[in-house]
């Protein structure tokens, strides 16, 4: 066990460096630089800026800078928002994004699993088909709808929700909804095919004709082979969501961490992009080790050390 | 002895006995399958409507997608009509005067011309500005801003101005700012989002979502005495538009809609506007009709939404179908090949697969679409450049880049059928009769496995239009004129309090696509593939 996490930590670690050496050299083959301007800046300032950035040494040196900055936390110094480094960008973003990530992977999760359970059980009766029907709703319509019918009803409309920012409590509701559409669609609908499956198999006819009680065959039986599939996609769900939704942000005005990535992005901020996908892959690399582990405390038959998968 | 009188059995009645059935292939055996299957059949049917559709429908609208008649802008595709004398009056949220017969504009009159409201909205717009402009920089904003008080009040307008300043870090930043009571705040502030701080003021949105770069036209405007200027000019106006046609005059009143409600006069205190034509004062809409120029009506620049939206739909399949088939070649030769050498070579393949799979996808595509849209690449030989590469913001880029990073889950897929494959007999057989590997994978290993890359297919062709609309919901879609239903999403955005009709139909384009390929790409998975059937 401890082997096996050791090489998965240090793989984890080796893709980590790939990511970041593949989007160094992918965002300076970029023509132009992050002080290319519409109106041409006077070519000593460049030069100045350059100076000041490092961006006038070898590209290689400057990566070997990156990545050594990368194994001490520091994410460079962003070259458009002045006076800001990336670690005070990510520091300012990203715990809002957290908190209204949080909730809304807590509410999935929370939600999602037992309304596909109980979709599952209930299969073909009205509170299935209606289930089902939102779910399906709720896969199709893209979470920029979704927030932006949020915002016209409930803001514009009715008043009830303020229709930007998070100053007010209930501003979190809005951007929660929004991030969850989709994934909680998504869950209830994964749990209840995969419950559907399960309870199909042979060994759960042998609970249910061993008279163990109907409860005890879904919760003990059942459901621990049903979440499987689940927890495959919860974990890097998650990881998205923790991370902020672009979209999400940009249309609640969330000052969250997401907008700055889109920022980055637009505005050619190329350490701000860098720290962000970093940042982002790293956690999600941790999320899908977390699913790994997972796998094998819910069912003890898939092994992690060795063995085939 | 008995006489054995054996007869010749009639050889259709023997083969009534027997029970035949005409055998199906796989393929006849699917269809039979995904027709008895009720959601695939609609999700088919749909598929195919929404494909001719957008192949057949923008020309079939009498307008080309970048067709621009601004006179006609934002004319929503149901129309509030105002009859006075023999004529038919619409009247925009922008107070622009169109007559109108039998849905159809004929003639349209000049603007409002005293156009305080412009005047309003310009600097409105324009409200935040960094001072010292030759040291352009972008703003990190807070959320909210605690705005001062130095104000200016019109009591016959019910408005309130005021100027501050406020300080972002080292920079001074003037701001005026409008009264949330005011009833200039719903003249074309376009729907962006505004912060409203705890003293009742709000700012210009421009303030939360980052202004970028003021540049120095903007500078031009005095700061020092804004509120005050544009009170006295609000005291002194009037809205009162007379415009002479066919030696008529028509007055259009525009000032009880905008008053202060202590100050409109008995009889006005829910009419927004008069018009005044042949002697007949109209006060209220007296009808909607459809708006028959633009069915579903017209965008910001005057543009048919119908048009855009068949057109947008056309953009959406033909980026999400390029995709899916970059996929397709790049997702089923890997996966192939590893599958069928196997060993070391599908050890390392597979790593290097687990590798792409542990990065956040939809992140590599916007990099991808940030390098993509400017990268040249050329080489030169003999002195000459040959440019291999131009990156565009065009619709290639981003289909290259979806297909080139979701090809990972299709070369699993395939690589695992044809693991399963490649040890049955017909394989050896061929082998032994000396079909070279190339042949066996393209010839007997890829057509028995193509059952599960066809619905995965038919899966990438949903998700690769929501990741598209995404993408150019952020901004790093097809470049104007073009524009997918992302980017029409995205363009009606800023202004969707006012025109929410423009956000309504593409929005309901992506969701019936998303819904005729989700059912579609369902049904098949349970034919082709009956093990998969879930539930």
């Amino acid at each position: 066990m401890t082997k096996y996490l050791i090489k998965r930590i240090l793989t984890a670690i080796f893709t980590l460096l790939i990511i970041a050496t593949v989007t160094f050299f992918l965002l300076r083959a970029i023509p132009g630089g992050p002080f290319t301007r519409e109106k041409a800046l006077p070519d000593a300032i460049i030069r100045a800026l350059n100076e000041k950035y490092n961006l006038d040494k070898p590209l290689f040196f400057q990566y070997l800078d990156y990545i050594k900055g990368l194994l001490t936390f520091n994410l460079g110094p962003s070259y458009r928002i002045l006076g800001f480094t990336v670690n005070d960008i990510i520091r300012s973003g990203l715990p809002t994004s957290a908190l209204i990530g949080g909730i809304a992977s807590a509410l999935i999760v929370i939600i999602g699993i037992p309304v596909g359970i109980i979709s599952a059980l209930k299969q073909n009766s009205p509170v299935d088909y209606f289930v089902m029907f939102l779910a399906t709703l709720g896969v199709t319509v893209p979470n920029f709808i979704i927030a932006t019918l949020i915002i016209y009803i409930f803001s514009t409309q009715l008043g009830w929700l303020p229709s930007n920012g998070i100053s007010n409590p209930l501003g979190y509701i809005g951007p929660v909804i929004a991030l969850m559409g989709y994934s909680l669609s998504f869950v209830s609908r994964l749990t209840r095919s995969s419950m559907l499956e399960v309870l199909r198999q042979d060994y759960v006819r042998t609970a249910r004709a061993n008279g163990i009680s109907e409860r005890k065959v879904i919760f003990k039986h059942a459901l621990k082979n049903a979440l499987i599939p689940v927890i495959t996609y919860v974990g890097p769900m998650v990881a998205a969501i923790l991370t902020g939704s672009f979209v999400v942000e940009k249309i609640f005005a969330v000052p969250g961490i997401g907008r700055y990535f889109v920022q980055g992005v637009t505005n050619r901020d190329y350490t701000v992009i860098m720290g962000m996908t970093v940042l982002y892959s790293a956690f999600y690399i941790f999320m899908i080790l977390l699913v790994d582990l997972a796998y094998s405390w819910i069912d003890p038959r898939i092994r992690l050390d060795g063995g085939a998968r | 002895m008995a006489d054995l009188n054996f007869k010749k059995v009639a050889k259709e009645d023997k083969q009534d006995i027997e029970q035949t059935r005409r055998s199906l292939t796989y393929w006849q055996d699917v269809w039979r399958r995904l027709k008895n299957n009720k959601s695939s059949m609609v999700g088919l049917v749909g598929v195919i409507f929404i494909v001719l559709l957008a192949v057949v429908g923008p020309w079939l609208t009498p307008y080309d997608y970048s067709d621009q008649q601004s006179d006609f802008s934002n004319l929503p595709p149901r129309l509030d009509i105002r009859e006075v004398g023999d004529k038919t009056f619409y009247v925009t949220r922008v107070y622009r005067l169109l007559e109108l017969q039998d849905g159809r504009v004929v003639d349209r009159f000049a603007d409002l011309d005293t156009n305080v409201v412009d005047k309003i909205n310009h600097h409105a717009k324009e409200i935040i500005l960094p001072i010292n402009v030759e040291t352009t920089q972008t703003y990190a904003l807070p959320s909210s801003v605690t705005l001062g008080a130095d104000e200016y009040y019109s009591e016959k307008w019910g408005i309130a101005l005021g100027d501050t300043t406020y300080s972002f870090g080292d920079d001074a930043v003037e701001v005026v700012y409008i009264h949330p009571d005011s009833p200039f705040q719903n003249v074309e502030f376009e729907g962006s989002p505004y912060d409203v701080n705890e003293s009742g003021y709000f700012a210009e949105l421009t303030l939360v979502d980052n202004y970028g770069e003021a540049n120095a036209e903007d500078a031009a405007y005095d700061f020092d005495h804004g509120a005050e200027n544009l009170i006295t000019a609000l005291e002194d106006a009037t809205f009162v538009e007379e415009i002479r046609f066919y030696g008529e005059e028509v007055i259009v009143d525009y000032s009880y809609g905008l008053m202060n409600d202590n100050m409109v006069p008995d009889g006005y205190e829910d009419v927004n506007l008069t018009i005044e034509y042949q002697g007949e004062e109209n006060k209220y809409v007296t009808d909607t009709i459809h708006n028959k120029i633009f069915l579903l009506g017209s965008d910001t620049q005057g543009r048919d939404i119908l048009t855009r939206v068949l057109y947008g739909a056309r953009i959406s399949l033909i980026v999400a179908l390029i995709a899916t088939v970059v996929n397709f070649i790049i997702g089923v030769t890997y996966g192939a090949v590893a599958g069928y050498l196997g060993g070391n070579w599908d050890n390392f393949m597979m790593r290097v697969v687990d590798i792409i799979n542990s990065i956040p996808l939809v992140l590599w595509v916007i990099l991808l679409m940030v390098v993509l849209r400017e990268v040249v690449i050329d080489i030169e030989i003999a002195g000459r450049t040959y440019v291999i590469f131009r990156g565009t913001s065009g619709l290639g880029t981003i289909a290259i880049a979806l297909g080139t990073v979701y090809w990972v889950a299709m070369a699993r897929l395939v690589r695992g059928q044809v693991i399963g494959l490649k040890e049955q007999e017909f394989v050896l057989a061929a082998r032994t009769i000396g079909v070279s590997n190339a042949k066996i994978i393209s010839r007997h290993l890829i057509p028995n496995a193509l059952g599960p890359i066809i619905v995965s297919m038919a899966m990438m062709i949903p998700a690769a239009v929501f990741t598209e609309a995404f993408l150019s919901f952020i901004g790093l879609g097809v470049s104007a004129p073009q524009a997918s239903l992302g980017t029409l999403a995205n363009n009606a955005l800023s202004g969707f309090q006012s025109y929410p009709y423009k956000l309504f139909f593409p929005a309901a384009m992506i969701a019936l696509m998303m819904l005729a390929f989700n059912f579609l790409g369902d049904g098949l998975r349970d034919a082709l593939d009956p093990r998969l059937r879930k539930g």
